[in-house]
């Protein structure tokens, strides 16, 4: 009963809070305090046109007090194009269309998590052409790249959204 | 002075002698005072001959005749036989008929004062209504020395056409110049009207020009008579001025010794107006004639006028000449320019005006032109002022006009200075070079393919450019999906397709409007699921296919803007399905009760779990990513509404791209344009599908589970056919997988 106007307090701040009330302490506070960070890094700030991929450092940081767990399904890309969204635009601010975003059926062998402690830091690796479309072919110029991590699935770990710095990405012609 | 008459009885014993003061005037009875017997009477034919002693011209005489029984009455004038030049007497305006059409009898009386016989003999020159002429000639009668005699010219005119209502009439006779006086009347059948015509000698005539009083009251009917004296024919003019304006019938010809009569009254009441494009305004009751021949010649034409008043019983005769005939005063072509189209036709003159010898002005009217010209040909061609245009270009059209101007030397002599004036204008012959349109406030040439596809239901502004110049009033005449005339058109267009805008001015030139579909909202297009299906053992997924919008742009020129439209979208589900990693209970059946309980409790515990367990069906995944679909489904076609507005009202400005495509592309491009409205859509879109629960107990484990949960029942069955115990049955029978978009949907403003 002595927790009910606590629940009824992070119901109006965040509304996952209602199906994984348990989490609340690990992934949000009274004051909303961020608990993860998410970075973005190219690997190469310049590539080429005929580079085949593009590879993208997305770090996540717990930047909390408290230990935060995570649903490690990253090294399936049909699970990165569901977990991981890009947002992409050219020098003149059109966005680029790009893949990403929807639902994964996990099954039970397949969930693992990891934790992170305060401080901790969890690099995954992207393609960022893995995320453009199959017909779509980059033009010489400089793009501006950012990561959404959006996820609803599992227990016990971080569910929500996660945006990224933006990223300057220069793609050049062919060297 | 000494009065001598004749026709009385008893007769006058001897002539008369009376004196006249200096500048006395004073009426004498001719049987009191002239015979010395009051109670005589004067006879039906006579004369008087007055002598006096005074210089020529120092004495007026008139007499008055009246017989009030018959309601007769008359007033004729004297002639001074030393003035005559000829044997002749010509009278004009004749009448044959009185003005309501009853036969009038012409009389002509005539004194010989020869001391012989006199023989006379003349002719009638009558005027149809179709201004032919005919004659009649008057036979030869003689007339004994000193007497008076009287001739009824009934029988002469009895027979002339029903339309032959006046004319003129010609005597002469063959004793000396001046030998010979005549009178020359019609008189009605009761008496009323004696319509008296004076008698003038021809070889001794004033100027062929004068002026007259007009009434033009209801029953005060003013007639002018014109008659040509020679055998050749002549023009003359009349004019009429009144308070506030001038009216002229222009230059007329008349006939060899024709005799025109003038009714202004009937002109006016008929409204029928002059040269110049006047009327005479019905309110007009008065105003002043003047005539006037046309030529180099002097004395070729008489006048006068008539004023009749049929209820009243009077006929005044009225004739004034002026010193000389009119002079021309200026000249000028018009118009001074004019444009019409090719293969058209306008009507140029000359317009002058002249002045009498007191130099009174009259005019404008339209004058004789002696040739026309054209200085370029294949441009315009003129003949009797009208003008074609025969192409196009720039043409003077000339006009060489006579002129005539008198002087008056005194004594009745005038002389003409005559000569040729060569006036001009021009004429333009335009056609339509081409049509432009009008971009927000600038006028445009339409492109060889056309325009548009412009908005359905907007307006585009055309104008028509002649060739040069520009178009004549009420040209060019626009067909097609526009109407009417002018040069500027604006057609409201809402007929989708290809429409056609012409103009034609001697040429039509045309132009294509491509006009686009009636805007109307869409919805999304939604193609079935791309499913794909791996034997492996991952995960299935559904992911949201990138939306593929297909647009179309359309002009609205008034704002000079392309506008987007929304042609279609089409929108899709990607589900992968893996098939493997579990065990299918309908392809491998439990083969022991453990196996039957360990499938039943994985299958219920699908939907309790939210997570695929050992035992499964591909159906099921199927069921759980399709459900997906239909989430996404409704996700999508809410947030589409608010973005299809929003896309429609993107647009750039019209005169900054050239093609439809051009404008689509940075429509797409700008960095709030369509792309990023369609990833602003789908951004909304995935937002809130993420908001749709994907675990256990959620909405697509419960579509899973409805077909788990028939293999769950196929396995109870089974159990109890093996007599297994144990087995679960259905853990969650019905679970909920109505309304899939159940949460509530967040803002959206694209």
């Amino acid at each position: 009963m002595m927790k009910k106007p606590y629940f009824v307090a992070i119901l109006v701040l965040v509304s996952m809070v209602i199906v994984f009330g348990t989490l609340a302490q690990i992934i949000v506070t009274k004051s909303d305090k961020p608990v993860l960070d998410l970075r973005a890094k190219l690997v190469n700030g310049t590539v080429y046109l005929n580079d085949k991929d593009i590879p993208i450092d997305v770090v996540f940081r717990n930047v909390g007090d408290k230990p935060v767990r995570l649903l490690g399904i990253f090294d399936d890309l049909a699970a990165q194009r569901i977990i991981f969204h890009l947002k992409m635009t050219d020098s003149k601010g059109t966005p680029i269309e790009t893949l990403g975003g929807g639902k994964i059926s996990l099954s039970q062998d397949s969930i693992k998590y990891f934790t992170l402690g305060k401080d901790e830091t969890y690099t995954v690796r992207l393609n960022l052409k893995d995320f453009l479309l199959e017909n779509y072919s980059l033009k010489s110029g400089s793009y501006d790249v950012t990561v959404i991590y959006f996820n609803q699935y599992g227990e016990d770990c971080f569910k929500g959204r996660l945006k990224s710095n933006p990223e300057k990405l220069t793609v050049a012609e062919i060297n | 002075m000494t009065i001598e008459v004749e026709g009385t009885a008893p007769s006058q014993h001897e002539p008369v002698n009376i004196a006249l003061a200096p500048w006395e005037t004073r009426v004498l009875d001719i049987m009191n005072d002239l015979v010395g017997h009051g109670n005589g009477y004067v006879k039906s034919e006579g004369g008087i001959s007055i002598t006096h002693s005074g210089a020529p011209g120092a004495v007026l005489a008139r007499m008055f005749i009246s017989e009030p029984g018959k309601g007769y009455s008359a007033a004729n004038s004297f002639i001074d036989p030393e003035t005559t030049a000829s044997q002749r007497w010509h009278g004009s305006g004749l009448r044959l008929k009185n003005l309501d059409g009853a036969k009038l009898e012409p009389v002509m009386t005539v004194r010989n004062t020869a001391p012989g016989l006199s023989r006379i003999q003349g002719r009638i020159i009558y005027t149809r209504s179709d201004g032919t002429t005919g004659t009649v000639d008057i036979p030869q009668k003689p007339v004994a020395a000193g007497k008076t005699k009287t001739f009824s010219m009934e029988n002469l005119v009895k027979n002339l056409p029903s339309d032959a209502t006046y004319g003129g009439i010609e005597l002469e006779y063959d004793t000396p110049n001046g030998t010979v006086v005549t009178s020359v009347q019609s008189i009605s059948q009761n008496g009323d009207h004696v319509f008296q015509v004076p008698m003038f000698d021809p070889q001794n005539m004033p100027s062929s020009a004068g002026g007259a009083p007009w009434k033009g009251e209801s029953d005060n009917r003013t007639i002018v008579y014109i008659k040509n004296e020679t055998d050749m024919s002549r023009n003359f003019i009349v004019h009429l001025k009144y308070d506030g304006g001038q009216y002229t019938p222009g230059i007329k010809e008349i006939k060899p010794r024709q005799t025109v009569a003038i009714d202004f009254q009937e002109l006016r009441d008929r409204q029928i107006p002059d040269d110049m494009g006047s009327v005479i305004p019905l309110d007009i009751m008065t105003g002043q004639i003047a005539w006037s021949a046309r030529g180099r010649e002097a004395k070729t034409l008489s006048g006068r006028s008539e004023q009749i008043s049929m209820y009243g019983g009077v006929v005044n005769t009225y004739s004034c000449f002026n010193c000389c005939e009119n002079s021309t005063a200026d000249t000028w072509i018009n118009p001074q320019a004019a444009a019409i189209v090719r293969e058209a036709e306008t009507w140029f003159m000359a317009n002058q005006t002249e002045t009498n010898c007191y130099q009174q002005q009259y005019g404008p009217f339209v004058a004789n032109v002696s040739m026309w010209s054209s200085t370029e040909t294949d441009v315009a061609t003129v003949s009797d002022g009208l003008v074609y245009g025969a192409g196009v270009g720039y043409s003077e059209i000339g006009a060489t006009v006579p002129t005539v101007l008198w002087f008056h030397w005194g004594g009745g002599y005038c002389e003409p200075w005559y000569d040729e004036v060569y006036r001009h204008g021009s004429v333009e012959v335009v056609g339509v070079e081409k049509i432009q349109y009008k971009v927000g406030s600038t006028w445009t040439d339409i492109p060889s393919g056309g325009i548009g596809p412009v908005c359905n239901g907007t307006s585009v502004s055309f104008k028509a450019i002649p060739t040069s110049g520009s178009f004549p009033s009420s040209q060019p005449t626009w067909s097609g999906d526009a109407s009417g005339n002018g040069v500027e058109k604006t057609v409201t267009f809402s007929t989708a397709g290809s429409r056609t805008v012409s103009a034609t001015a001697g040429n039509s030139v045309s132009t294509m409007v491509n006009v686009g579909p009636a805007n109307a909202n869409i919805t999304l297009t939604w193609l079935a699921p791309a499913v794909t299906t791996n034997t492996g053992s991952g995960q299935s997924t559904a992911s949201a296919a990138p939306f593929v919008p297909e647009y179309i742009a359309c002009a609205d020129l008034g704002t000079n803007e392309w506008k987007l439209r929304v042609k279609k979208v089409e929108a899709k589900t990607n589900i992968t399905i893996y098939t493997g990693g579990f065990r299918d209970p309908s392809a491998n059946p439990p083969i022991s009760q453990t196996e039957a309980i360990d499938a039943n409790t994985k299958m219920n515990a699908y939907y309790t779990s939210g997570v695929k367990q050992s035992w499964h069906t591909t159906a099921a995944s199927e069921a759980h990513e399709n459900y997906h679909n239909t989430e996404w489904t409704c996700t999508a076609n809410h947030y589409w509404g608010p973005t299809e507005t929003a896309l429609e009202l993107l647009k750039v400005s019209y005169a900054s791209y050239n093609s439809e495509a051009a404008a689509i592309t940075q429509i797409k491009a700008a960095a709030t344009g369509a792309d990023a409205k369609m990833a602003a859509f789908r951004t909304a879109s995935l937002t809130y599908w993420g908001t749709l629960a994907d675990n256990a107990a959620s909405r697509p484990y419960a579509a899973g589970q409805i077909v788990l949960n028939g293999h769950i029942s196929t396995i109870v069955t089974l159990a109890a056919t093996n007599n297994w115990t144990g087995v679960p049955g259905v853990a969650t029978a019905n679970p909920n997988v109505a309304n899939p978009c159940y949460q509530q949907f967040s803002a959206y403003n694209p």
